[in-house]
């Protein structure tokens, strides 16, 4: 582990591959894929956020390499392939563990870009790009609309605050403690208000016809709606 | 280098710590490489793609699992992009299959051979390079699998298709991990990697061959739960849908 990153304990780092594994391995399974294909799917998923971030970064062999967390994966997969109703009953659980530990990669993603020097921009990014990348390969490999960019619930906006959230104290304060801590807690309470009150992220909103009137350009009574 | 002379065994060790293109002969990743791009142009050529989009697919399908191997491995520069050799080879197929696509397409189905040969080669080249970066067991037989089917999964993903692969159908993927499984076994047995590379392509190369011939083709996920549930003394679960795949009985 790098120096000045954030040390999970690999109890929680496997628990988190294999749920990751898992939640692929169902998703897949709907694809009707072979075993090969949901191994791959649940792979991507499992390791995929971490892996973007570290061939991104590129000054080292991507840690699920390093570490057998394939073989964790390869477990998730194995059991989402001949035990599919079986595992589906974890879903609740793994979806409270991702809830919970989403924070967390944006935290070590971030880490790892301030680590080498990158711009705070930068560092937000690869904190995002650490959560939400194994969804959206599987989304791509599973031909969906990746559905972390879709409105829908607090996942990835509430992965930019937390990422924002951290790079700015640390910038500010210097208390790496203390913006590791607000910002895991952010992302958790976002993504679970969001979803205990329903918060859906909006779409985008057409605001040139009224951009128009206001410059006195469109006379029209109306503002229409485009969609 | 066109003559197979990194086949001595002798060379293995001073080999593998100075260079960082595959071990097998040039040629044999240059002829998979080109096969590659051959498949991916006539793909994307009897789909309607433009000129851009058949050298695209083509580079695609032919580069595209050595590419991802070396971008996880971080070994500099790709050797794909320092031996100029690759993207030349892989523009001509390009440019062959833009105008022989119904030809290729032919060829390529009575040619599986060749196609086998392909994803051998490709298996065998990638997890040379895994276990020459010094990874374990499990992530080379992955570097392996993906150098050999990464390039189909891209060209698919491009196309904006469900990857082939990664569906029931006959062994591709899986005899690329058969491969993988067999050279790292090999390996830890004390073979040479030369030796672990030959018997990894044969296999390969076997495998998807055979499986063509005889009709051998992966399955669907199956569901076993009821079976762990009547182990646990639990009223079995309503198993999953196999058309949608989800539990959505009601209960």
């Amino acid at each position: 582990m790098a120096a000045g990153v954030l040390a999970v304990p690999t109890l929680i780092e496997v628990a988190a591959v294999t749920g990751g594994a898992i939640a692929g391995a169902l998703h897949a399974r709907k694809r009707h894929m072979d075993f090969m294909g949901i191994a791959f799917v649940a792979i991507c998923t499992g390791v995929g956020g971490g892996a973007i971030r570290d061939v991104l970064l590129g000054n080292a062999v991507p840690v699920f390499l390093l570490q057998n967390f394939i073989l964790m994966a390869v477990v998730g997969a194995v059991a989402g392939y001949f035990f599919g109703a079986l595992v589906s009953e974890l879903e609740p659980a793994i979806y409270v563990l991702d809830t919970l530990l989403i924070g967390v990669w944006v935290v070590i993603g971030a880490e790892k870009g301030l680590a080498v020097g990158l711009a705070a921009a930068a560092a937000v990014f690869l904190g995002l790009t650490t959560a939400i990348g194994g969804g959206l390969l599987r989304d791509v490999l599973c031909r969906n609309v990746p559905t972390a960019l879709m409105p829908g619930q607090w996942v990835a906006a509430a992965a930019i605050v937390s990422a924002v959230l951290f790079v700015t104290i640390e910038h500010f304060t210097g208390w790496r403690g203390v913006a590791e801590v607000v910002a895991i807690a952010a992302a958790a309470l976002l993504r679970a208000l969001s979803a205990r009150y329903n918060w859906v992220t909006p779409d985008a909103v057409d605001a040139s016809t009224r951009f128009r009137r206001w410059l006195g350009l469109d006379r029209s009574s109306r503002p229409t709606r485009v969609n | 280098m066109l003559f197979p002379s990194t086949l001595l065994p002798l060379q293995d060790g001073i080999e593998d710590l100075l260079s960082s293109s595959p071990q097998l002969p040039d040629w044999s990743t240059y002829a998979a490489v080109a096969f590659g791009g051959l498949a991916g142009a006539a793909f994307a050529a009897r789909r309607g793609f433009d000129f851009i989009g058949v050298l695209g697919l083509a580079v695609a399908q032919g580069l595209g699992g050595l590419l991802l191997a070396s971008i996880l491995l971080q070994t500099g520069t790709p050797f794909v992009l320092t031996d100029g050799w690759y993207l030349v080879i892989v523009t001509v197929a390009g440019i062959v299959g833009f105008f022989f696509a119904g030809l290729i397409a032919r060829a390529v189905q009575s040619a599986i051979l060749f196609d086998a040969l392909s994803l051998g080669l490709l298996c065998a080249v990638g997890t040379n390079m895994a276990m020459r970066s010094g990874l374990n067991n499990p992530p080379a037989v992955f570097i392996g699998v993906v150098t050999a089917v990464g390039g189909m999964i891209l060209r698919d993903v491009l196309a904006g298709r469900a990857p082939e692969v990664l569906r029931p159908g006959i062994f591709i993927a899986f005899a690329a991990l058969v491969g993988a499984i067999v050279f790292v076994v090999l390996v830890d047995i004390g073979a040479t990697r030369t030796f672990a590379q030959f018997v990894t392509v044969v296999v390969v190369t076997a495998l998807r061959f055979l499986s063509v011939r005889f009709h051998w083709a992966t399955r669907e996920a199956k569901d076993f739960s009821d079976r762990v549930w009547r182990l646990w003394g639990r009223k079995p679960a309503d198993a999953l849908d196999p058309v949608t795949g989800h539990n959505d009985k009601v209960r």
